[in-house]
């Protein structure tokens, strides 16, 4: 036996003879007391009634075409190679590269009760379309990727803005003090970046922790610097010493919340260096489970890992999770490009879904699913689509939305929402009604004035709540 | 509503697929055509809130032709002739540029044609003449809508010359400025904290000043420096250092949104911009009069050139207009008009905000709802702007402008090679032309690289142009496609006064506007820029809001100090060096962080300074002194680290292209809009995107997970133990730590816990570099006391 074993016991039982009188039986009773600390991130109930409490997005970055997903369209089908029959918009990217009219090269069918019609691309999805509510008329301000997924993750398109994330977490607390409130697995870092999850002038707590990033295969995604640099004994030492060192300092500066709130922060980050690699531990998961999500098939695999991963975070009491399937921009060879993504995530999703179930948590775990925008009936490149922030679909699960619901329209070729339209704002705003809040209400004040995540925007969508 | 539209489509499929030939149409058709398919419309889908007989929403009339011309709010509804310019045609296509109508749901396509056509065809409407198209001044060029109270805000008002004020305790005076500060303490009934020990005072002017600690031969030095005027030559050894110019234009790096890259959607980078970065050091070293240094970062390349100026001494003129064209631009904005408005947005926010204290872009969709700065006033000064040339063209992908550093020869040839680009971009990525052959697209592709090659050679700064002047109309509401009556470019009139000389000349008005905000008179710039270096040594500004002086923001604690401060610095010839002096060589500098129960019961926040505030480093301090107490800091001053070309884009793969693990100080690592250092994004750097005159200071698990595990920890702590273990006696190598890390050694009390500690350690390299670990997670380094 190694000399210094016996030291080290002795050294963390705070039997040897410290500086400063506060011992570790002190320092206990301190911790609990920061625990109880109302911090930024304490867990507090949302003002209004609500199903939901924590949420799980599903960002398909590059915006999935709804005409091959959600929102079938015959009469393009019937007029295919046809001109467009009415007026583009004002404004386009490629002006030149626009063509005529190109069906959906996938069938549809009409599944569960509800009977939505969903494309051949997903026929996992299909078999939980009785749990969505479908919004067929989703539309947003900007054509460009940056714009739009900055409008998407934050209100707003051209300043920079709260995330979404960052406002349920700023709402609402953590329900886990030993994990951030909101946690993005491998975001791309394109398109606005950082300023997606980012927290703006919300307190910094509040914001997204990335865990890994876009182009980070989800089994190796990891915090930022949470791989521990010495063993957990020598960390648990060494944290000794940070506390002595505090508070022999507060003892002759007299009380600080500054200096008190850094020492807990040593405590959070040295439990939260245990706590989220747990999380990260698939194989404590069953092999069915495993399965359920796909993680047993290479072509699932990763986006099954992340909706795995939201699942035991949010099941954590993690506010906000998203995952990110990157690859939706399919301005050419949509056919076979689309089918391949979709794969990759159909399963995992509907294994998500049905996971939440089964535990009797989709009920109060909203599930919202889309990208930035949609993409155009006509040809780009003779077999791609464009972009098209002017309809589109997305659809949100569980978490006291209205289940086998298929809302709003788009124009016979899929072009313009024209029916119940329903803008991001909107559907920030019903988001965080689902969550407890009337959007008008949750403000902060900044520069001199209230901000919200909907600015100056927004209504909720009642007809979408249960 | 979900029945009409499958059937109206369902008969109208043939008849709207081709657009109908432009044949006139005569008087008779052109009247069937309105009440059949015209009038109908409007009753039906319109006439709620826009009829005879209803509130009139947005005070927009559609049920005569005069109504829909004259307009609502927005402007006329309607331009015979042109749907495609006409707001109701817009508003009903649903035209992210304008309000929604109706609301929520869309017109059915035959109606939307039908509304068009219409409108195509001159708007005829039976017994109704077509009144002449003039856009109603919806907005008045001239209109001042503020009440005296608005215009009668301090921070307006010119500062009046100030006496320090009397005191009791006058032996505590070292400056006047104590002057200031003890005669709110002693209305109060407070006292002063004690000075700061020696050791306390030089750790903390050496943070300030160089963002770096003390070594421990200049605490030493310091501390055996006896004769009278000890603080004083360290201050002059501080500013007279590199150093400094290296931490201060750090600080004003984050007011002016410096950034290396665009960020934003297309995240390209701006090679050259390291130049303004390494400028702006250089001027702070130099401690160039602010005025000028103001002056040239708005106009520099407008100033008469000097005799005898060196080509080095223009070129600094030339980049300092890097200032202007550094902010976040969305490349990919497909309204080119748009795209210039939000860069001229950009410029007006950044430079109210750095030299004013104000948020003009308030000002920019309406009258600002707080500050007297009216709608007119912000497009007079966005004329100026829109005068400036920033980018070659404000097409998607479009390119921003550069000016070579070199001959007249060079200069021209950089515009041929700008000129190239912009054509070959054109072709290239928008297919503006007609379609091209595979053949073709390689040959304009290497032609792309060849020009794209050469440019990439010729020095170079991110700089303006000059174009010629002219004024620019009002855009109601901030869209570009309302426009109102058009504004004289001028400045501010709650400044400026209410009889401004026009602009003359041909070009923006730049070189005017610079003068004019660097003046003696203007009451703000002054004043914001003395708050700035007061906040940059106590932590918070005499103005907490650093970059808001308007009513929004907080006013002054102690607004005599101020302005006493702002007077100084213009006698002194706007010497930052000289200010930082006054401020630092008084008995309110050197406080120490002491509380008192008084003090903490009746004035908290410390707004009148009974203390010195504690504070936590900032990022770029904390990692520049863990690579120097390791011995590895690189102090080699300017240049570029990163490894890209310019327009390359930086946000898919960042990793592989910058590289942050290089010991040079954090100033002149890259900094990435959209994906900043993970490092400093830990430790409040503000978001580069926007100007910043306040970081935050929170405290967040990431950074203790940093301080724990950070790779630059491990290695620094581990450098730092290697050292330490050159000294044999454990006493000596603990007091050695102590010394370099913390500029103290360690108290009796200390020692035995420390050995305890050691003891659980089979390796003594290990043990030391972990206690160097605690020694730096410690908060005794982490806050300058």
């Amino acid at each position: 036996m190694p000399p210094s074993r016996a030291s080290r016991r002795q050294f963390l039982s705070g039997l040897g003879a410290g500086f400063g009188s506060l011992a570790l039986a002190g320092l206990l009773a301190d911790e609990s007391r920061a625990a109880g600390r109302a911090g930024p991130l304490s867990a507090r109930p949302a003002p209004g009634r609500s199903q939901a409490k924590r949420a799980i997005m599903l960002f398909m970055f590059g915006g999935p075409s709804h005409i091959d997903s959600f929102d079938p369209k015959p009469r393009l089908i019937a007029e295919h190679g046809r001109p467009l029959p009415f007026a583009k918009p004002r404004v386009l990217s490629f002006p030149l590269r626009h063509g005529n009219l190109v069906g959906s090269p996938f069938g549809f069918r009409r599944h569960g009760e509800s009977g939505a019609a969903i494309s051949e691309v997903f026929p996992h999805i299909a078999t939980r379309v009785d749990d969505l509510c479908i919004v067929n008329s989703m539309h947003c301000s900007n054509p460009r990727h940056g714009g739009a997924v900055l409008e998407w993750h934050t209100g707003s398109d051209t300043f920079i803005r709260p995330s979404m994330g960052s406002w349920l977490a700023y709402g609402l607390g953590t329900e886990n003090n030993n994990l951030p409130g909101y946690v993005t697995i491998c975001q791309a870092l394109s398109q606005g970046g950082t300023n997606n999850f980012g927290s703006a002038f919300l307190p910094a707590a509040c914001q997204g922790t990335p865990l890994g990033r876009g182009g980070t295969p989800a089994r190796e995604a990891r915090f930022p610097f949470i791989k521990p640099a010495a063993s957990r004994e020598v960390q648990q030492r060494e944290l000794e010493m940070i506390r002595r060192l505090g508070h022999s300092q507060l003892e002759r500066t007299g009380a600080d919340r500054a200096l008190e709130g850094r020492i807990a922060s040593f405590e959070l980050a040295f439990r939260m260096q245990a706590a989220a690699p747990e999380v990260q531990q698939l194989e404590r998961e069953s092999r069915t489970t495993q399965a359920l999500y796909g993680i047993d098939d290479k072509a699932t695999e990763d986006f099954g890992r992340q909706c795995l991963l939201a699942r035991r975070f949010s099941e954590r009491g993690v506010r906000f999770v998203q995952c990110n399937s990157n690859g939706w921009d399919h301005h050419s060879n949509l056919q076979s490009s689309m089918r391949s993504i979709a794969r990759s995530i159909d399963k995992p999703i509907a294994g998500l879904l049905a996971d939440l179930k089964a535990r009797g948590l989709l009920d109060e775990t909203l599930v919202i699913w889309g990208g930035e925008f949609g993409r155009t009936p006509t040809a780009e490149n003779d077999n791609g689509r464009d972009h098209n922030p002017h309809g589109f679909t997305m659809w949100m699960a569980g978490g006291g939305v209205r289940p086998g619901l298929v809302y709003g329209r788009t124009d016979e070729y899929g072009y313009y929402a024209v029916e119940n339209k329903v803008h991001f704002h909107d559907l920030h705003a019903t988001i965080l009604h689902l969550m407890g809040f009337d959007h008008l209400e949750l403000t902060f004040r900044h520069s001199g004035r209230d901000f919200r995540l909907t600015d100056v925007h927004g209504e909720t969508v009642h007809d979408l709540v249960a | 509503m979900r029945l009409p539209i499958f059937f109206l489509l369902a008969l109208l499929s043939g008849t709207v697929a081709a657009a109908p030939p432009v044949v006139p149409k005569t008087a008779r058709e052109n009247a069937d055509f309105f009440e059949k398919r015209v009038r109908p419309v409007l009753v039906a889908r319109c006439f709620d809130c826009h009829g005879p007989d209803t509130e009139n929403k947005a005070g927009l009339r559609l049920d005569s032709l005069a109504a829909m011309v004259r307009g609502g709010r927005s402007g006329p509804a309607i331009k015979p002739g042109n749907p495609d310019a006409s707001l109701l045609v817009l508003a009903v296509r649903h035209d992210p540029a304008t309000p929604e109508m109706p609301p929520k749901s869309k017109l059915p396509l035959r109606e939307l044609a039908d509304l068009a056509e219409w409108v195509r065809r001159g708007a005829p409407w039976p017994g109704q003449q077509t009144p002449r198209a003039r856009p109603r001044p919806a907005a008045d060029p001239n209109a001042f809508p503020y009440d005296r109270s608005a215009r009668q805000h301090w921070s307006f008002r010119r500062p009046t010359p100030v006496r320090p004020p009397p005191v009791t305790a006058a032996d505590w005076v070292r400056s006047p400025i104590d002057r200031f500060v003890l005669a709110g303490l002693e209305q109060a009934d407070l006292q002063p904290a004690p000075p700061a020990d020696r050791r306390t005072l030089i750790r903390r002017a050496t943070l300030d000043l160089h963002g770096l600690p003390p070594t421990r031969a200049e605490i030493t030095a310091f501390l055996t420096d006896t004769r009278p005027g000890g603080f004083r030559r360290v201050l002059d050894r501080l500013l007279a250092s590199p150093r400094y110019g290296q931490r201060f234009g750090r600080r004003w790096l984050d007011v002016v949104r410096y950034a290396d890259s665009n960020g934003m959607d297309d995240n390209l980078f701006y090679a050259d911009a390291w130049r303004y970065r390494d400028w702006v050091i250089d001027r702070f070293n130099a401690d160039w009069p602010f005025d000028r240094f103001l002056i040239e970062q708005l106009a520099g390349d407008l100033l008469p050139e000097t005799a005898g100026e060196s080509s080095v001494a223009r070129h600094a003129r030339i980049i300092a207009t890097g200032f202007l064209t550094l902010g976040p631009k969305m490349l990919a904005e497909d309204d080119p008009l748009k795209q210039q408005m939000d860069i001229i947005d950009d410029q007006i926010e950044t430079l109210g905000r750095a030299f004013l204290g104000l948020s003009l872009g308030c000002a920019r969709c309406h009258d600002h709802k707080f500050d007297p700065i009216p709608i007119n006033d912000y497009y007079a000064l966005a004329g100026i702007f829109k005068s400036t040339q920033v980018m070659l063209s404000f097409r998607v992908d479009s390119k921003w402008n550069a000016r070579a550093l070199g001959p007249a020869a060079l200069e021209q040839r950089l515009s041929q090679l700008e000129g190239a680009l912009d054509r070959l971009d054109r072709i290239l990525v928008l297919g503006d032309r007609n379609e091209i052959s595979a053949k073709q697209r390689e040959a304009y592709t290497a032609e792309l690289e060849k020009v794209r090659a050469e440019y990439r050679t010729i020095p170079k700064a991110m700089a303006v142009n000059d174009g010629p002047g002219a004024d620019l109309e009002i855009f109601l509401r901030g869209n570009h496609l309302t426009r109102g009556p058009q504004v004289p470019r001028r400045f501010p009139r709650i400044i400026a006064g209410f009889n401004q000389p026009p602009l003359g000349g041909a070009g923006s008005g730049r070189l005017s506007l610079a003068r004019w905000m660097a003046s003696r008179n203007n009451p703000l710039t002054a004043r914001v820029l003395v708050n700035r270096v007061w906040q940059s040594h106590f932590g918070h500004g005499l103005v907490r809001s650093p970059d808001n002086f308007g009513r929004l923001g907080e006013r002054p604690d102690n607004q005599p100090l101020l302005d006493w401060l702002a007077h100084r610095f213009l006698d002194d010839g706007w010497s930052i060096k000289q200010l930082h002096r006054r401020i630092m060589d008084s008995a309110v500098y050197r406080m120490s962080t002491a509380t008192q129960r008084r003090g903490l019961a009746s004035d908290p926040d410390n707004r009148l300074l009974w203390r010195m505030n504690r504070r936590r480093m900032q990022a770029e301090v904390l990692r520049d002194a863990l690579l120097a107490l390791s011995d590895r800091l690189d102090n080699t001053m300017g240049g570029s680290l990163v490894d890209a070309r310019a327009f390359d884009n930086l946000s898919s793969s960042p990793r592989g292209k910058i590289h942050f693990d290089v010991a040079r100080r954090s100033v002149y690592l890259p900094v990435l809009r959209s994906a900043v250092y993970e490092v400093f994004q830990a430790f409040d750097f503000p978001d580069p995107a926007v100007p910043s005159g306040r970081r935050a200071e929170t405290t967040v698990a990431p950074q203790a997970l940093f301080l724990m595990n950070g790779r630059l920890v491990t290695e620094a702590t581990r450098a730092m133990a290697d050292r330490l273990l050159d000294e044999h006696d454990t006493g000596l190598r603990l007091e050695l730590a102590y010394s370099r890390i913390l500029g103290r050694l360690p108290r009796p009390d200390e020692r035995p816990g420390w050995q305890e500690f050691l003891a659980t350690f089979d390796d003594a390299a290990a043990a030391w570099q972990s206690l160097c670990r605690v020694l730096v997670s410690s908060n005794e380094f982490v806050f300058i006391e």
